[in-house]
């Protein structure tokens, strides 16, 4: 379970801050879940490969929500900077440093396992009791929940005032119909629309305490298990139905996981590893050159061109074509494992 | 205005390409005869050839600016005089990757350029100047550029075209030739490149990379966009390639642009130095009668990069005179001794090139054209690179000889059937108004499917002044390139997946196995349909944006117009399911 600082969340200032360590804990998630599926590419794993597309997708609906709300109170959210992308492996942005260690790695069960589910672990009785013997952290849900009480105790303060925090320009909101259901992501406008986007990411990621499926209005209407339940799915190989006898179980589909095509991918690859002469270089600089084009269309996206989220998808697509190609090069410093994705901001040539 | 008139800046670095070439073989485009191992490296139509993964990217690698010329004529590459020099020349930092696109599989010597963009970018990673690179096509290929290596390695090219919409952001540097840049060409700017040494071994760490030297200077949008209105000079040998100069009258100068010129070897030096010199021809081509301008001096390792092949030659009044009234030339002099006893020597010119005194081009040469498209194209004419008022340009369909087809295993027809625009016994003339310019239009016919598993028709068209003949007179790269697509069948056919949809995509699926396999199997029906959003926004994009697809620009209106329809009924009927 990821365990965050605790965060002082007093002023306008406090939540804007907050809003932007959310965006950069909602896209931290994204590139290792992206290299777990892309060594998934072509070994017939579909099944698999689609359960973690569909969580990068609702993690990208995260990142926008959040976006969303920090301009609707007139935030600026910068996501084009160097230390936007943390460093791999290591800890989330905003967890505590002893927190979960988070690795660039080719696809493995024990990595669904040990981490992604890790990352999604929700909140339940026993980790609350925990909490409170240790005061210094708290956890992703609970820091939403901070997040949402004190956009309601400012908004409160500024209305006693006949003012509102919700000043941003309406325009910056960005929503994308084709991708995202409008009962999911919608312009955020008031206290209402921003406490709703907020239920959303955690519900989402966590679920309830009662049931692993997400709640049919927070996802569209469709019936999905919430993140921590899909990789767990992956995890024992199984579905996850509702039990007869009552509660829930795992059976039929089987979900296998066929380990014989995927690429031996050497963990957390850094471009710079790599000899400036060789094919992974060259390959690896392609990677994060579209990887940080595609931070430069969201960045201009959440920045008053929401249009631009047509371009940002197209990057996010031919990002799946370099990474392809580096997972066929051969690692120059480490024989026998193949090149792979390393998602570093470059700028300049 | 162009790249040759000032102010002008040079640039030099890499580039990459990395088109599909699973689709460089016509007999690929047949799904029925088409097999896996097609998709696999190697030569020869067996094999994918040398990049049956490429994305079709084409980038700016390492680009660095070395030299700029003032509005004075003034020169320099001194970072501390400007801090423009060493600065980047850049492609997209927030998009897609631009598209090098084959014209069609049976002109592949004609490849464009689409959803490019160029920036000028400080050493902190500052955008200083952005703007689109309009869509062009590259000219002057030669294969025998680089002796040391082969094929398209051995290939070099040229690049002109303009960039406009440009966004100027440079207030916070100091740059004395920015400054001029935008205050004599604010809207749109010139820019040429030439690309050579390119790398197309699939296991060397260069894959998919080459040389590029170019420039960027101002552009006036009375001037052809794709090439200068200035001296052409023709090589008299095969160990030469097509160059252009521009006498500038104000600041008394000759500016030639060597940079496509000669040839190199190993290491990317020039292969051979000699002693070449820009004169006037004063007397036909007499070396009596050469008017000695200045010595093309490339001696220095780093001048091609350095300089990106252009010289500036000032010249004296009585020179300017005559520059203006015959044609330049250029010759190499050899000076030998008389005999073995004396000190005494002999100097000879030999003519190395010699100028196109008339000439014609028409500005943009190749077009993608649906049946009843009118065509355009606008062709320029001169006397000593100034306007040709009331020539006669002379336009026939010479398909056969320009397009040639590799010899067998049989590959579908091409020019056929003919356009009846250019099919009289007698060619089709234009003549040129007071500027030197003509217009040919003419409505592109429907050629039907002459090409059974191919789209469409590919045709050339030779053109030359009346009083000159295209094989003798003429540079071979001038001639137009047409792709005419096939309109809707005459024959009522259904429009289902099975029947029309399918066969389109599982010939992309073959040809551009990366795109299918790594993101979307346009072929298999529940993926097509499952992303029939994505799929609908990308198929109705503008052709110039670097994500519109297909990515080859090769759809016919009617297919795309039929294939959108068919998205839009699965986007329809998924909302109204929704909905129950």
């Amino acid at each position: 379970m990821i365990f965050l600082k605790t965060i002082k969340l007093e002023t306008l200032a406090d939540l804007k801050k907050a809003l932007q360590t959310a965006i950069e804990l909602e896209h931290s998630t994204i590139p290792p879940y992206l290299t777990a599926n892309f060594t998934l590419f072509d070994t017939g794993n579909d099944q698999i490969s689609n359960l973690i597309g569909s969580v990068v997708g609702e993690e990208m609906l995260h990142l926008s929500i959040a976006c969303n709300i920090l301009n609707a109170i007139g935030g600026k959210p910068v996501l084009n900077k160097p230390g936007f992308i943390p460093t791999y492996p290591g800890p989330l942005p905003g967890s505590v440093s002893e927190g979960l260690v988070v690795p660039l790695e080719k696809f493995s069960l024990k990595l669904i396992h040990d981490v992604f589910m890790a990352i999604e672990e929700p909140e339940n009785p026993i980790h609350i009791n925990n909490l409170a013997v240790s005061p210094g952290v708290i956890t992703i849900g609970v820091f939403y929940t901070r997040i949402k009480e004190i956009i309601s105790e400012l908004e409160a303060a500024a209305k006693a005032e006949g003012k509102t925090i919700f000043v941003g320009n309406p325009k910056y909101q960005m929503t994308y119909e084709k991708f995202f259901d409008s009962t999911l992501l919608f312009p955020i406008i008031d206290e209402e629309t921003a406490k709703r986007g907020i239920d959303i990411i955690i519900d989402q990621g966590e679920g309830t305490t009662t049931d692993p499926f997400i709640t049919p209005i927070d996802d569209g209407n469709v019936q999905e298990l919430a993140h921590y339940y899909r990789f767990e799915e992956i995890y024992r190989g199984k579905t996850i139905q509702v039990d007869p006898a009552g509660g829930y179980m795992f059976g039929e589909p089987k979900i296998p996981f066929n380990p014989k095509l995927v690429p031996n991918m050497w963990p957390n690859p850094k471009m710079n590893d790599y000899p400036k002469d060789s094919q992974a270089y060259v390959n690896s600089k392609f990677f994060n050159y579209n990887y940080t084009s595609l931070l430069n269309s969201l960045h201009e996206t959440f920045n008053g061109e929401p249009e631009k989220i047509n371009t940002a998808m197209g990057v996010m697509y031919s990002l799946r074509l370099y990474a392809i190609k580096l997972l066929a090069i051969p690692d120059p410093n480490h024989p026998g494992y193949v090149a792979g994705p390393s998602f570093e901001y470059v700028v300049g040539e | 205005m162009s790249y040759l008139n000032v102010p002008r800046l040079t640039f030099s670095g890499q580039f990459q390409a990395d088109p599909s070439t699973v689709n460089n073989d016509p007999t690929h485009f047949n799904n029925e005869t088409f097999e896996t191992k097609y998709q696999n490296y190697g030569q020869g139509q067996e094999n994918g050839w040398w990049n049956p993964d490429g994305t079709g990217n084409w980038r700016f690698i390492g680009c660095k600016i070395t030299s700029v010329t003032y509005q004075d004529g003034t020169s320099t590459d001194n970072p501390l005089l400007d801090p423009i020099i060493g600065m980047s020349v850049m492609d997209t930092d927030a998009r897609t990757a631009g598209k090098i696109v084959d014209l069609d599989t049976q002109q592949q010597m004609v490849s464009e350029l689409w959803g490019f963009i160029v920036r000028i970018v400080s050493n902190e990673g500052n955008t200083l100047v952005k703007g689109d690179y309009e869509v062009a096509a590259f000219t002057n290929i030669w294969f025998s550029r680089s002796v040391d290596k082969t094929a398209d390695g051995a290939a070099a090219a040229s690049y002109q075209s303009i960039i406009k919409n440009i966004d100027w952001n440079f207030g916070i540097v100091n740059s004395r030739y920015l400054n001029e840049l935008k205050a004599v060409s604010a809207k749109q700017l010139s820019i040429q490149f030439t690309v050579d040494r390119y790398n197309g071994d699939n296991t060397s760490a260069g894959f998919t990379l080459g040389r590029i030297a170019g420039s960027i200077g101002p552009s006036s949008s009375i001037e052809p966009k794709h090439f200068v209105l200035g001296r052409q000079l023709f090589p008299l040998g095969k160990t030469y390639n097509y160059a252009t100069a521009l006498v500038d009258e104000k600041l008394k100068q000759v500016v030639l642009d060597f940079g496509n010129a000669l040839q190199f070897n190993t290491g990317g030096v020039v292969k051979s130095i000699v002693d070449l010199h820009l004169v006037i021809d004063t007397n036909s081509g007499k070396s009596e009668g050469y008017v000695d301008i200045g010595k093309i001096d490339y001696a220095s390792p780093d001048w091609y990069m350095g300089t990106s092949g252009i010289f500036t030659f000032p010249l004296s009044d009585e020179q300017l005179n005559l520059a203006t009234k015959y044609p330049l030339a250029i010759t190499q002099i050899i000076t030998s001794p008389k005999n073995v006893f004396t000190l005494e020597t002999t100097r000879t010119s030999t003519a190395i090139y010699a100028e196109s005194v008339d000439y014609v081009c028409a500005d943009q040469f190749v077009f993608r054209l649906d049946p009843d498209d009118n065509c355009k194209v606008n062709f320029h004419a001169t006397h000593l690179g100034k306007a040709l008022p009331n020539a006669i340009i002379q336009l026939q369909d010479d398909t056969k000889k320009l397009l040639a087809s590799p010899p067998p295993p049989v590959v579908p027809v091409i020019g056929v059937p003919p356009i009846l625009y250019f099919s009289g016994k007698k060619p089709v003339e234009i003549t040129t108004d007071a500027n030197g310019k003509a217009r040919l239009e003419f409505i592109a016919p429907d050629p039907g499917n002459p090409r059974v598993y191919i789209d469409g028709q590919v045709y050339g068209i030779s053109y030359t002044l009346s009083t000159q003949k295209f094989a003798k007179d003429c540079n071979q790269s001038n001639f137009i390139s047409l792709l005419i697509y096939s309109g809707a069948p005459a024959t009522e056919i259904v429009l289902d997946w099975d029947s029309f949809i399918q066969p389109i995509m599982q010939q992309y699926a073959n040809l551009y196995p990366l795109m299918s396999k790594g993101i979307f199997n346009l072929a298999d029906r529940a993926v097509f349909e499952n992303n029939a959003q994505i799929l609908h926004l990308v198929f109705s994009k503008d052709p110039e944006d670097p994500n519109y697809m297909p990515a080859t620009r090769d759809l016919s209106k009617y297919k795309k117009t039929v294939i959108l329809n068919y998205l839009q009924s699965i986007i329809d009927n998924t909302a109204t399911e929704n909905k129950a």
